[in-house]
């Protein structure tokens, strides 16, 4: 399986004068885990914004198959069938895991105003998904994640972004974009993580991530992205990646 | 229009003026819009103007008493409900909103109980009256001018040349930055609030003598001052006042030409319309992480 | 996969959860009672009580925008006043019964309120507060000044609701206002926990993630304002019909002022903390005669206080007790989804 999912060409986006992002081009191809890895400050969250429409690029092109990806985010996500977490995990402290992590399951609910009037109707009369809370339990079993009742702001960061990642999951999405999903995470929690992921790119998914764990990264993904000041600086197998001079470069300063 | 009104134009247009400047200080510097300044005039002029018509206090004493009372209150505002409400929730916007509203609420009731429910007229200052062409300007009018020509030097001065004053937009801009800094947050936030608790108690015991002030005049003061902001935007220290003289012209010859009822369609359509074609003037002094 | 058949099953066997809605519904249908029961009483009880429904239909329209979405759209005297005025113009002007009234303001409540949600679907905050408010203050001098259509500041007659031939009494209307606030409040609690609810929740503190889940957080917010607005009509609809006139002075922005507040004082986690705010504001500037005018000045008092130090509102003070009690039943449980 090959076929290119998303492609970004020549996307460049800066914040007044800071140039985040400069005229990168990116593949993602179905079934495919690609890693995108970078000191702080390349840009690497800034694209993922641009990519899924939390920001709007300055020039360049996303393309989801051959349509070229425009509008806000939602829009986007349905389009092209993203899913996403966020490097500062974004969950409602005062509520519930599973409630944190249902809305993964419901967009089709909500898909143009009168849905969203006929699932308010609807969700008056019958509250109560069983047959959304058991998907949730499955998934929670296999990312390791205990309590599905208890408040998101009793949660450490590592399960934090676990159920961000088990929202982003529950959706079934067909690009799925994780920013620095392992940071402060524990072994069981990246372990449920890598799991899941490994499965659902069975099935064609792409999965994009970022993350500083260099080590981690290079041992799940298929190919390995370098990124710095805004540019992509390397593109290719990891241990080709790992061994590279650009690599070095950018780490450990210049590279001798 | 007569000009007469223009007379009008130029009082109102101070008075919003004022209050804009008070939503000026605290929105530069704890980034909140301080809606109960429109009420805490009110409070400053209806007790200046309680205490001299039923209590034959000199108006001097009432007056610069009033004032010190709208000062006192809005620090306290900012000590014992904002501040703390601001921490617990995290710097959330709605739960401020939330408190000012409520505070808002609570000076009008507290002012209508103290003072009674019923219009108090204003005293003026200096009731000379002076002939110019057709029009009459009263003595208090050209008070009224000086005292904003001054307020706003002044807060212009001091933004620019005084410690203080320059760490105020570092706290607004980004408040978790310029605590790592090292900026005394705290105090600049209240300096803040006491700064523009004086604004709004001035302007109201100087406006009152114009029309009167009753408990309700708080929220109508308040929405002034606001549209003002909105139409003069966050620029700099002048532009509160410049929007506030175009929404003076506008309310007043909106009366003049069609009755009251056009001016408050027009207030809210000139709200809307800013917001709709204008809205980077508001929102580029946010700057988000 | 042993893991997860236990939580399911603990799911199955915890009798709270399974008649927690007949324990709702019987509580406030006692609550009810007490309110009719009381209505019962001298006549100028059963206007406390359309007035308390009224409050309360006004503070549940707010809770899906206000308190669940975060959305600060203040201008809840005019769908308030249109369902009134709807039910004066459609009884004095076309001379059919004043109930017709009740789905003309739904309907256009609502409009206005899609009207208004789209134009300022850009601001949040202090700005939508504003401009909402001047758009209040924008409706209350339409009612005074259209004397044609609304007649001006007299207001305009609504006549006694009827239907096949039989005219309600002010006692009929009285019931039928407890019936409907107990409806509203049961079914807006149902909607919380429902995934529309639970969406609209997460839109308040994480709009970026209802946007990236594919669901368009404006449209979503518009629609929770179209409904408050909606159920905030038939507030005002009752309120017309039961003091038999429509007058700007009834809606002015002070009835928003005690909107934003009710909720905040009888707790937000739950509609019913809406209900509970409504009752008290009448009881504070009616019913205490103690207080005389300083009635309203006690409970901005109080809301301040409420604000500041039990953030969660009366019903919250209730929260740690209910959790200790979870704490005990959970310990017994096994297999307890707390561990
Ligand atoms: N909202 C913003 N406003 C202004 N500048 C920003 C904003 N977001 C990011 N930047 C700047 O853009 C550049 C790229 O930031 P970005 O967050 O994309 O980097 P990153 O690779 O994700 O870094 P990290 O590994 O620390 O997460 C940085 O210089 C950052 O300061
Ligand atoms: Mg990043």
């Amino acid at each position: 399986m090959d076929e290119i999912l998303l492609s970004c060409s020549n996307v460049s986006k800066s914040y007044g004068g800071v140039a985040a992002v400069r005229a990168v081009g990116l593949e993602l191809r179905a079934g495919e885990i690609l890693g995108l890895i970078g000191p702080n400050g390349a840009g690497k969250t800034t694209l993922v914004d641009v990519i899924t429409g939390q920001q709007t690029a300055d020039t360049g092109v996303i393309r989801i198959g051959t349509v070229s990806l425009t509008g806000p985010p939602s829009r986007r996500a349905r389009l092209a069938g993203f899913a996403r977490t966020f490097q500062h995990p974004q969950l409602a402290l005062d509520m519930t895991v599973r409630e944190n992590i249902l809305i993964g399951a419901v967009p089709d609910r909500f898909s143009s105003p009168w849905r969203v009037l006929a699932s308010a109707f609807s969700g008056a009369a019958r509250p109560a998904t069983p047959e959304i809370d058991d998907r949730i339990t499955d998934l929670a079993a296999e990312l390791n994640i205990s309590a599905l009742d208890r408040m998101c702001a009793d949660l450490t960061l590592g399960e934090q972004r676990l159920v961000e990642v088990a929202r982003a999951l529950l959706r079934g999405p067909t690009v799925l974009l994780l920013d620095e999903p392992f940071a402060g995470g524990d072994p069981r929690g990246v372990e449920g993580m890598i799991h899941a992921l490994t499965r659902i790119v069975e099935r064609g998914c792409g999965v994009l991530v970022v993350d500083h764990n260099v080590d981690i990264v290079a041992s799940l993904v298929d190919r390995l992205v370098l990124m710095d000041q805004g540019q992509v600086v390397f593109d290719g197998l990891p241990t080709a990646a790992m061994a590279s001079q650009e690599m070095r470069t950018v780490y450990f300063g210049s590279g001798t | 229009m007569p000009v007469q009104l223009w007379v009008s134009v130029v009082e109102l247009g101070c008075f919003a003026g004022l209050i804009a400047l008070g939503f000026f200080l605290v929105l530069r510097g704890a980034d909140v819009f301080m809606f109960a300044l429109g009420p805490l005039a009110m409070f400053g002029a209806m007790f200046g103007a309680f205490q001299v018509s039923r209590n034959g206090w000199p108006l001097p004493i009432a007056a610069l008493i009033g004032v010190a009372i709208a000062v006192a209150l809005s620090g306290l505002t900012e000590l014992l409900i904002v501040r703390p409400i601001h921490r617990r929730t995290g710097g959330q916007e709605n739960p401020s909103i939330v408190a000012i509203v409520a505070i808002l609420f609570a000076l009008e009731q507290l002012a209508g109980t103290l003072f009674g429910r019923t219009p108090l007229p204003g005293t003026p200052f200096w009731s000379a009256q002076f002939r110019w062409g057709e029009a009459v300007i009263s003595g208090q009018s050209i008070v009224l001018v000086a005292v904003t020509v001054l307020a706003f030097a002044g807060v212009a001065l001091w933004l620019r040349r005084s410690a203080n004053g320059r760490m105020l937009r570092a706290v607004g801009d980004n408040e978790h930055a310029a605590r790592t800094l090292g900026v005394p947050v705290d105090r600049i936030r209240l300096i803040a609030f006491c700064l523009a608790g004086l604004l709004a108690g001035v302007a109201g015991s100087l406006f009152a003598a114009k029309a009167g002030v009753s408990f309700t005049s708080g929220l109508q003061w308040t929405l002034v001052g606001f549209l003002a902001v909105i139409v003069g935007g966050l620029g700099n220290v002048w532009a509160p006042l410049v929007g506030a003289v175009l929404v003076a012209t506008l309310q007043t010859w909106s009366v003049f030409e069609f009755g009251h009822a056009m001016r408050d369609y027009l207030t809210f359509a000139v709200a809307f319309l800013f917001f709709a074609f204008r809205p980077k003037g508001i929102f580029q002094t946010k700057v988000r992480i | 996969m042993t893991t997860r058949t236990t939580p399911v099953a603990a799911r199955g066997t915890s009798p709270l959860a399974r008649h927690r809605w007949a324990v709702e519904a019987v509580a406030a249908a006692v609550f009810a009672l007490a309110l009719v029961a009381y209505g019962s009483g001298a006549s100028f009880r059963q206007d406390y009580v359309v007035l308390i429904c009224t409050y309360s239909l006004l503070a549940l329209g707010m809770y899906i925008p206000y308190i669940m979405s975060g959305s600060l759209s203040l201008a809840y005297n005019a769908y308030l006043g249109i369902g009134a005025y709807a039910c004066g113009l459609i009884s004095t002007r076309a001379g059919w019964s004043s109930l017709w009234g009740v789905p003309i303001g739904i309907v256009l409540s609502a409009a206005i309120a899609v009207v208004l949600g789209l134009a300022t679907r850009r601001l949040t905050g202090f700005y939508l507060a504003g401009v909402t408010l001047l758009f209040a203050v924008a409706f209350q001098v339409f009612l005074l000044d259209r004397v044609s259509l609304t007649g001006g500041p007299v207001g305009m007659p609504v006549r006694r609701p009827h239907a096949f031939g039989y005219t309600f009494t002010r006692y009929d209307i009285m019931i039928g206002a407890v019936v409907l606030v107990w409806i509203v409040g049961l079914l807006l609690s149902r909607l919380r926990q429902s995934p529309f609810g639970v969406v609209v929740r997460l839109r308040k503190d994480v709009p970026q993630v209802v946007e990236s889940s594919g669901i368009s957080s404006g449209t979503i917010g518009v629609v929770s304002l179209a409904v408050g607005a909606a159920i905030g009509s038939v507030g005002g609809s009752l309120f017309g019909m039961m003091g038999g006139v429509a007058q700007p002075e009834s809606f002015g922005l002070h009835i928003i002022f005690l909107a934003i507040f009710m909720p905040l004082l009888g707790g937000q986690r739950s509609p019913w903390g809406a209900v509970i705010g409504a009752v008290l504001v009448v009881v504070f500037t009616f019913e205490l005669h103690i207080l005389s005018d300083a009635g309203t000045l006690f409970f901005a008092i109080a809301i301040l206080l409420v604000l500041r130090f039990a953030p969660l509102g009366l019903l919250g003070l209730g929260t740690p007790l209910l959790r200790l009690l979870t704490r005990l039943r959970m310990g017994r449980t096994p297999g307890g989804e707390g561990s």
